[in-house]
């Protein structure tokens, strides 16, 4: 059995907004430097409750990057609504953050001032904007590099500097597109952990894109498998996991967790062959 | 048997515990005495050399007066510093670095002078245009007040056409790279004018300006300005798309994206245009000052060779690399203060 830890705490609010996706198609033209063209995401219907933590995956190439900068507001979509806390996405906004595959610090600020950057750009006072960015960073074990270069840490460090920079704004939705994808296994394991935990503290909505299927099982509440290209929701797989996982050590060693992974690698199979038959 | 086995073994790990002397991988060692003797005593050396040869070797072919010598003061002046310096080396240590470079250049400059002595001594080569050593260092002796006039006058000229143009480089470059509607209405006439060199302007900006000297100051304005802004504008259009996205979705509007990201990241390939410019507006200055102003370092070049005084050629020749040197380091030094960051990642 899994080893729940008792939830003494009251249910905390829910804080983020809900996410809603009506038809969303997104169409590329060819050539430009991409070798196919055409239909990227294909009719995509897709509900995310407010504060819940969601995991996206799906084949190579079918679209999770593409629904992710949707979702921002990096790029319009070709067909459908895209809709964050009941409002139409129609450009990158400070309320939703992101957390890019790079971590994409600017190289020329120290890590405070990176995570002060958003505050300040939003018209946070730079006393308020550095107590913020202290905190979260104090929060994902980085105080004591406040003032160092990005490229002075490792690459778990900066993802973490991401991280904070990306959730220091306070957003209602958080993004997050293969974060963790350069970094080695036991790395991966921690930081997503510290994502975890910050997604129990602020109750917003969490979307996390990823290929690691086992990764997607232990992180979010559901599942949700894209088909292959052009991309539409093949199946939602609920997980029915404690929620402070960090705690439970030997969750990834029980039986509900590897009937889930199995459950979610099936779906992705299916769909892999798909793909592959389609070529 | 065993015990003293067991105590040879606990010995062993005692002496393993002892932890091993911390060497400090990153301290750069000081020069040793040794190169400072090899690098010291040459110089004093050469220096003897081009002293010996300038009082020993008789002068070939008689001359009217005896000019003034100032190269056998300077000369001593040189063995002074290389001995004082030879001192110093061995009571402040970590100046080593420093005396050395000194006693390089000093070993050059001597070995250069030697034979442009000998040659001369022997009247192989001859005056007006291949004066003697003593007489190019009287010119710093003699002439200094018009010589420091001129160099007063070139570095004003210099450094106000120069700001002028890297600022409106740096301007039109941003504007160029960051609109898509200035490059697209500019970038055609930008391309056609700027590679136009500035001398080809002296026509027209003789007729155009009312004096030489803001003639001199379009000039070199032009000259540093088309660098700068072909630098900064594909600075700018290379600013990685992917810190634009993550500063947009902070919520940084345009001004602060410009300010904050676009310049900073474009800063780099600024300097590579300033430093480039700077050639160019070195010699623009020079040419300027030959064409009509009637001060400067270039308007004394021509002035000495309309007297055929070739010795203070060469020694305002040597005065613009100097100054040169300096003005390169100024814009270094403002390089270091505001790209700092670029230290661990690029070869400093």
């Amino acid at each position: 059995m899994v080893a729940t830890t008792p939830v003494s705490q009251s249910v905390p609010v829910t804080q983020g907004s809900d996410v809603e996706l009506l038809g969303v198609s997104k169409n590329r033209p060819k050539g430009a430097g991409r070798e196919t063209g055409g239909l990227v995401l294909n009719h995509v219907n897709l509900r995310v409750e407010p504060g819940s933590f969601v995991s996206i995956v799906g084949p190579g190439g079918c679209g999770k990057t593409t629904l992710l900068r949707l979702l921002a507001g990096l790029e319009p979509p070709s067909a459908g609504h895209v809709h964050v806390g009941g409002q139409t996405v129609r450009g990158p906004s400070p309320r939703r953050g992101i957390i890019f595959q790079d971590a994409n610090l600017f190289p020329w600020l120290s890590v405070l001032k990176n995570v002060t950057f958003g505050p300040l750009s939003v018209g946070v006072s730079l006393k308020d904007a550095e107590s913020r960015a202290t905190h979260w960073l104090s929060f994902l074990g980085l105080s004591k590099f406040l003032h160092r270069y990005p490229h002075e840490l490792s690459g778990g460090m900066q993802q973490r500097v991401a991280i904070a920079r990306a959730i220091v704004n306070e957003p209602d939705l958080l993004l997050a597109d293969e974060p963790f994808g350069g970094l080695d296994w036991i790395t991966r394991e921690q930081v997503c952990d510290e994502l975890l935990r910050l997604w129990h503290t602020t109750r917003k909505t969490f979307i996390y894109v990823t290929h690691a299927l086992e990764e997607a099982v232990y992180i979010s509440q559901r599942v949700i498998i894209l088909s292959a290209r052009p991309g539409t929701v093949a199946k939602v797989i609920e997980v029915n996991l404690p929620e402070q996982r960090w705690a439970a050590t030997d969750l990834r060693f029980t039986p509900e967790y590897a009937r889930l992974v199995e459950e979610v690698r099936e779906v992705f199979a299916e769909q892999t062959a798909l793909a592959h038959n389609s070529r | 048997m065993a015990s003293e086995e067991l105590h040879t073994a606990i010995s062993t790990v005692d002496r393993a515990a002892v932890p091993p002397p911390t060497v400090l991988l990153d301290a750069i060692p000081l020069p040793s005495d040794r190169i400072i003797n090899l690098r010291a005593g040459p110089t004093v050396i050469i220096w003897l050399t081009v002293l010996a040869v300038h009082t020993l070797i008789p002068q070939a072919g008689a001359t009217f007066k005896v000019p003034a010598d100032y190269l056998s003061p300077a000369a001593l002046l040189v063995l002074g510093i290389a001995l004082a310096t030879w001192g110093f080396a061995y009571i402040a240590r970590g100046r080593r670095e420093n005396v050395l470079a000194i006693y390089r250049v000093l070993i050059v400059l001597g070995i250069a002078l030697i034979p442009w002595e000998v040659a001369e001594r022997l009247a192989w080569i001859k005056p007006p245009f291949f004066p003697t050593v003593s007489k190019v260092i009287g010119v710093y002796i003699e002439d200094y007040p018009t010589l420091l006039l001129s160099i007063a006058y070139s570095m004003r000229l210099m450094i106000i056409g120069y700001v002028i143009g890297s600022t409106v480089g740096i301007c039109s470059g941003l504007a160029l790279g960051w609109s898509k509607h200035v490059s697209n209405w500019a970038q055609f006439w930008m391309r056609l004018i700027g590679p136009i060199p500035a001398t080809a302007w002296i026509p027209l900006a003789i007729v155009v300006f009312p004096n030489t000297f803001s003639a001199g100051i379009f000039l070199i304005a032009f000259a540093s300005w088309f660098p700068v802004m072909m630098l900064t504008s594909s600075g700018v259009a290379g600013v990685p798309k992917a810190l634009l996205e993550a500063a947009q979705t902070l919520g940084a509007d345009n001004k602060r994206l410009l300010r904050h990201v676009v310049i900073p990241a474009a800063l780099p390939n600024v300097f590579v245009g300033l430093f480039m410019s700077l050639g160019t507006a070195f010699a623009i200055l020079v040419v300027a000052e030959m064409m009509g102003v009637k001060a400067g370092l270039g308007w004394y070049i021509t002035w000495a060779q309309g007297w055929s005084e070739y010795h203070k050629v060469y020694a305002s020749m040597l005065v613009l690399g100097a100054l040169f040197i300096i003005v390169v380091s100024g814009v270094f030094k403002v390089r270091d203060r505001l790209l700092s960051w670029q230290k661990g990642i690029i070869r400093w």
